[in-house]
């Protein structure tokens, strides 16, 4: 049934619509009221029983189909295309779970886990197997109860290669399958590479019992992704289908090793085509990085060709040399190497001991001789794993004896050509043999070699020879040794003997030796190679499971992934070889055989399960608004304005939620200064516009440009936005209440600055500690919990925060300003109470125009402007804190530097 | 200074407010109504009626008009030839009965009975007589300035528990007039109107109503709730009483023309949805006709 409940019991409350009908029987609409002066002439004039009032019917249905759909919707309905369930007995599942299924996984284990479900609540016990090879509960369909099938789902992931139908089939039919009720085969679409197998299993299958074939969504059917053939152009993967009908896009990347995409490729299959080949256009520098070729948004196995080292970059370490070059840095071997080998290989450089810990695909050896015995043991054996030693000659060479060289060399012979003491022209290159990995290069006529070794003559000096001078002596030596190669350069790397590194051969020659590392196909033999990383079903590289094994080099060249053997990477750090998927399954297609009577056409799961109950409560929710407007027309509440009112009323409702924003006053985003109200109307007059000319001269003067200054009534405005707040005492001062006090600790705690001003220039404030002795502070200050104020020391930072400032007079000049002691460091050293009596805001005050409105005592236009810098730097403290404290120490931080440097 | 409660001032600014327009469209409305009895006044009583003469012994000091005085070599005193301006009482229903109006478009009852009282007063303010609102004003007036007083005292609102005036001591022979709903029962109104009458005062009766309390237009089920807590009352089918409330209306107010008539009193009706002009007139012509007797 494709409609169901998740909670079928709360339809029991369909019973509820008798009760709601009896009662919107007996409970008519509540009559229109109106209020009429002349109803003393209405009275008994209704001599008759008032009438049995009937709800109209209309409202009746309305209302019970209000109920019924809330009830319904309660219920929570859901349409979905599940298969029903109503059998007996084992329900048995067959899934496709190879690489092909990967795909719709998600959808293919939501329906298993609900299929599992509806036979766990029928109490029905389910066999759940799997067509891939590899799985344990391969050949062992026992049946388990729902619970454990549920389990066996979840962790069922598909494999990373195909299914094996036959090997299936054959399980099957030892198997005991008794007492089955539905089986059912969530299939994958294709005939798995064997169509008569596909053909047999639905047969046997059905006889079993009814078989239902359970499909995922068709626009899930898999691409392949094949690697080129041997030989080929590896760059030129194989985009390949299972049908093929209807045209199809697909973008194909190619990846680096660290996961960046290095070019996008669109592919199209048209109609009737199942194969494009999808040229990736790499250029060749970018070649070496690709390690993997994949299907954008496929995700499984098959739409990933892993690229082994045959195409990657490689790293060459360079062997640093003594000291000898430190001075001349242009000159060293190293220098020219690292030049020609830098745009096309990875290039490591330290000494040879530490290079080998990770060892590295190819190690250059520029001039150096004697290598010390740990170093050279450790780098035969990386050698014969099959790394490519390059080596250089040069001075220190001549005389060592270093047995890792390609060919024995004439001892102490060293051959100078067209020297002061030589009657030999310089030579140049003579044409690469053609089984040399030079072969091809170009040789230019400008390249003299000055100097070279002499090697013994030998039987093998030939064929062991990769490139000679024009005399026919060698120049280019290699040899295998073990798994590696030996390559030596009878010149220095330097321009000493020749000035062959200078020229663009030189780049060419070491790009084919690195290119050559790790040599071609011949060196696979008969060896085992163990697994380094390997692909799961989805198609991501993973270590290798504890059961892959090693597989066998032939086995490799073969391609066929299995169990044991999933596609990855098989070999060692050094030598890697990809085992894809996509070419031992490339002739899997869409299975179009014959299916078994009585079977019907594939059933397609995953489609969206459609939750019912929103849709309800929305219609519940319409037919509300309807009853509501019918209700008020019943009454004769509805003209043309109210029409207009209820429209309003839901356009309200629409942006209601939207308007439930905190009520974070306008100003929030801008500084703003707070002044406390008082009562007294001419004191906050006075701190408006206080607040407002020292606005005008911190805009004027510094880069703060506050917006006008807010009001704050201490017990109820919020005072977190204000930079400061200053707060005149009067005698109306009243004690502040306990959650104002707390608003207040919160806001200093939080860096906030209150400035707490007595503006009568009290002398009392000069004598003793302002928080006891004035009546009117410790009414607000003996709540809070601060600690002991202490007079503003000359060096306070109130001083010098913009202007440099000995006294702090507002109205009243010369009275002492008190401030919270800062022992407490938990807010940075910065006080948050800053308590005066010299009436600042009425020495900042001025009318519009902006003419003073208060004289200053003892007076003069100075004070005024003292009193005005002392607000600056208010303003300034509130904000920046100790920032200008910082710069106390200037001189000491910057004499500390001094001694330092001289000390260097 | 936080004031205890700042609404009833503001309201009453608010109705001050709007006054001056009121009292405009209340002389509009007059003018209208005078020019269209223009030529039947047969007695002018114009302020043209003052004369001087000169001062005699036994004068007041306070009577000499000084002005005139200044003038001449003489000294003058100020007087009055004709003392026999009629005085009018009026009386507007401002009762919460009166606040109703039954569709947007419709003044309310005490809108168009104040427009009514204030027009009026106009009009026999300009013809000379003496002015009073009763229960609000001590004594008659005129001039402006009366018209002001009167219309202050319209607009703001009554003291509550006013109906009909009760017996007020009004000079006799004056002239009163009485508009309002008279929706109370007719005992009632008849001791009121009795009361009046007893001081050998005269009066008219101008019942403003709604249509909608004339004619009952409505339909459904409704619960009617008086507007001076008289209760409420559900009836059913509304249209199905409409007919016999027609007639009981009508037979108030024969039961209100009765009462006018056994005191020798004049009964007007009026209704919202018409303008108040031929009331006025009406009014007017009832009360100059009164005039004429005296």
């Amino acid at each position: 049934m494709p409609l169901s409940f998740a909670a079928p019991w709360a339809l029991a409350a369909l019973a509820g619509l008798v009760a709601v009908w009896w009662l919107l029987r007996i409970r008519p609409p509540a009559p229109r009221r109106l209020r009429f002066p002349a109803i003393r002439l209405l009275f008994g004039l209704d001599d008759r029983e008032e009438p049995p009032h009937t709800t109209p019917w209309w409202l009746l249905i309305l209302r019970m189909a209000l109920f019924t759909l809330v009830v319904l919707a309660l219920a929570g309905p859901r349409w979905d295309s599940e298969p029903a369930l109503d059998g007996d007995g084992v329900l048995v599942i067959v899934v496709d779970d190879g690489w092909a299924s990967a795909r719709g996984w998600e959808s293919t284990r939501r329906s298993l886990l609900q299929v599992i479900d509806a036979a766990q609540v029928r109490g029905r016990s389910v066999v759940l197997a799997g067509t891939a090879p590899g799985t344990d509960w391969f050949r062992s369909q026992a049946a388990v109860p729902g619970e454990e099938a549920a389990r066996l789902a979840r962790v069922l992931a598909p494999q990373p290669w195909g299914v094996d139908r036959r090997a299936f089939l054959e399980s099957l039919v030892g198997a005991e399958l008794s007492g089955t009720g539905e089986i059912l085969w969530y299939w994958d679409g294709t005939d798995g590479g064997d169509p008569e197998a596909t053909a047999l299993l639905a047969q046997q299958l059905s006889r079993i019992g009814p078989l239902s074939l359970m499909g995922g969504p068709e626009h899930e059917a898999p691409l392949l992704l094949l690697p080129a053939p041997d030989g080929a152009d590896g760059m030129v993967p194989e985009l390949r289908r299972t049908h093929e009908s209807g045209n199809q896009e697909a973008w194909v990347r190619a990846m680096s090793l660290e996961g960046r995409v290095l070019t996008r490729v669109a592919a199209a299959l048209a109609d009737g085509e199942r194969t494009a080949t999808v040229p990736l256009g790499l250029p060749r520098e970018l070649r070496r990085d690709v390690t993997r070729i994949e299907i954008e948004g496929q995700r499984h196995a098959g739409a990933v060709v892993l690229v082994d080292d045959r195409w990657q970059r490689r790293t060459v370490g360079l062997v640093t040399l003594g000291d000898d070059y430190a001075a001349r840095p242009l000159l060293a071997p190293t220098y020219y190497l690292r030049r020609a080998l830098e745009p096309f290989a990875e290039v490591r450089q330290g000494p040879l001991t530490a290079l080998l810990e990770d060892p590295p695909s190819v190690i250059v050896l520029a001039d150096v001789g004697q290598l010390r015995p740990e170093g050279r043991d450790a780098l035969a054996a990386w050698l014969d794993s099959g790394g490519t030693l390059v080596r250089f000659a040069g001075e220190r060479l001549v005389d060592a004896e270093s047995p890792l060289l390609p060919v024995k060399l004439r001892e102490g012979e060293m051959r100078a050509l067209g020297g002061a003491f030589s009657w030999e022209q310089p030579f140049s290159l003579g044409p690469f043999p053609s089984e040399s990995p030079f072969a091809g290069l170009e040789v230019p006529d400008d390249i003299l070699i000055r100097r070279q070794m002499i090697a013994e003559p030998s039987a093998l000096l030939d064929d062991r020879t990769l490139a000679r001078l024009a005399d026919g002596t060698p120049l280019v030596t290699a040899a295998q040794s073990g798994r590696g190669e030996l390559v030596f350069f009878h010149v220095t790397a330097n321009t000493d003997w020749s000035n062959l590194p200078l020229s663009g051969l030189f780049v060419s020659m070491l790009q084919r030796l690195v290119e050559r590392a790790e040599g071609g196909e011949g060196q696979l033999g008969s060896e085992v190679l163990p697994p380094v990383a390997v692909l799961d079903g989805f198609g991501r590289e993973m270590a290798p499971p504890p059961d892959a094994v090693p597989v066998g080099a032939e086995r490799l060249l073969e391609g066929v992934p299995g169990p044991g053997h999933p596609p990855g990477y098989y070999g060692h750090e050094l030598f890697r070889r990809a085992l894809n998927l996509g070419g031992s399954v490339a002739d899997v297609q869409a299975y179009s055989g014959p299916l078994p009577d009585g079977v019907d056409a594939v059933q397609r799961f995953g489609t969206t399960t459609v939750d019912l109950s929103a849709w309800l409560f929305a219609l519940a929710l319409a037919l509300l608004l309807v009853d509501i407007v019918a209700g008020l027309a019943l009454r004769g509440l509805i003209g043309g304005q109210a029409w207009a009112t209820a429209l309003v009323a839901l356009a309200v409702l629409g942006v209601a939620d939207a308007r439930a924003e905190d009520d974070v006053p306008v100003g929030a985003l801008a500084i703003q200064f707070g002044y406390v109200v008082t009562g007294d109307a001419e004191v906050d007059r006075t701190s408006a516009l206080g607040l407002t000319a020292l606005g005008r001269v911190l805009a004027a003067r510094t880069s703060v440009v506050p917006a006008p200054p807010q009001p704050i009534d201490i017990e109820r405005d919020p005072l977190v936005f204000h930079p400061f707040v200053y707060w005149p005492m009067t005698d109306l001062q009243a004690a502040v209440s306990e959650a104002a006090v707390q608003r207040i600790e919160a806001y200093l705690q939080t860096g906030g600055l209150i400035v707490f001003d007595t503006r009568d220039g009290s002398p009392v404030a000069q004598l003793e500690a302002p928080r006891r002795a004035d009546p009117r502070l410790s009414k607000v200050l003996g709540a809070l919990d601060l600690p002991p104020l202490v007079p503003v020391s000359g060096g306070h930072v109130l001083g010098r925060s913009f202007y440099l400032l000995g006294s702090f007079p507002g109205r009243w000049a010369g009275n002492q300003v008190w401030i919270e002691s800062t022992a407490d460091r938990s807010r940075d050293e910065v006080a948050g109470v800053v308590v005066g009596a010299a009436g600042w805001a009425a020495a900042w005050a001025t009318d519009p125009a902006g003419r003073p409105l208060f004289p200053v005592t003892p007076g003069g236009e100075r004070q005024r402007e003292l009193a005005y810098r002392f607000g600056v730097n208010l303003a300034m403290y509130a904000m920046t804190g100790n920032y200008k404290s910082d710069q106390a120490h200037t001189r000491t931080i910057l004499q500390r530097l001094r001694r330092a440097a001289e000390r260097r | 200074m936080p004031t205890s409660d700042p609404a009833p001032r503001d309201r009453a600014e608010r109705l001050a407010a709007g006054l001056p327009s009121f009292t405009i469209r209340a002389l509009r409305v007059a003018a209208g109504v005078i020019s269209g009895v223009h030529g039947r006044r047969r007695r002018g009583r114009g302020e043209s009626f003052w004369q001087f003469r000169q001062f005699q012994p036994g004068d007041a000091v306070s009577a000499i008009d000084w002005r005139r005085t200044a003038a001449s070599q003489d000294i003058f005193v100020r007087e009055r030839e004709w003392e026999v301006a009629q005085q009018v009482w009026l009386w507007c229903d401002r009762s919460p009965s009166m606040e109703y109006a039954s569709s947007p478009e419709l003044e309310s009852k005490r809108t168009r009975a104040a427009l009514i009282t204030l027009a009026l007063a106009a009009m026999l303010l300009q013809g000379g007589e003496t002015v009073g609102l009763l229960g609000s004003t001590p004594r008659t007036g005129r001039g402006r300035a009366m018209l002001g007083r009167i219309a202050e005292h319209l607009g703001a609102d009554a003291p509550p528990g006013t109906g009909m005036p009760a017996a007020i001591r009004v000079e006799r022979h004056a002239q009163t007039v009485l508009v309002g709903d008279f929706l109370e029962p007719l005992e009632t109104i008849a001791a009121r109107v009795r009361g009046l009458a007893n001081q050998e005062v005269a009066g008219h009766l101008v019942q403003v109503l709604d249509p909608a309390e004339e004619l009952l237009p409505f339909r459904g089920r409704i619960r009617f709730v008086g507007a001076e807590e008289e209760g409420d009352l559900l009836i059913g089918r509304v249209e199905t009483v409409n007919r016999r409330y027609v007639r009981r209306v009508e037979e108030h107010r024969e039961g209100l023309a009765a009462i006018a008539r056994k005191h020798g009193w004049g009964f007007l009706t009026h209704r919202t949805d018409r303008g108040p002009e031929p009331t006025l007139l009406a009014l007017h012509q009832a009360l100059s006709g009164a005039f004429d007797r005296f």
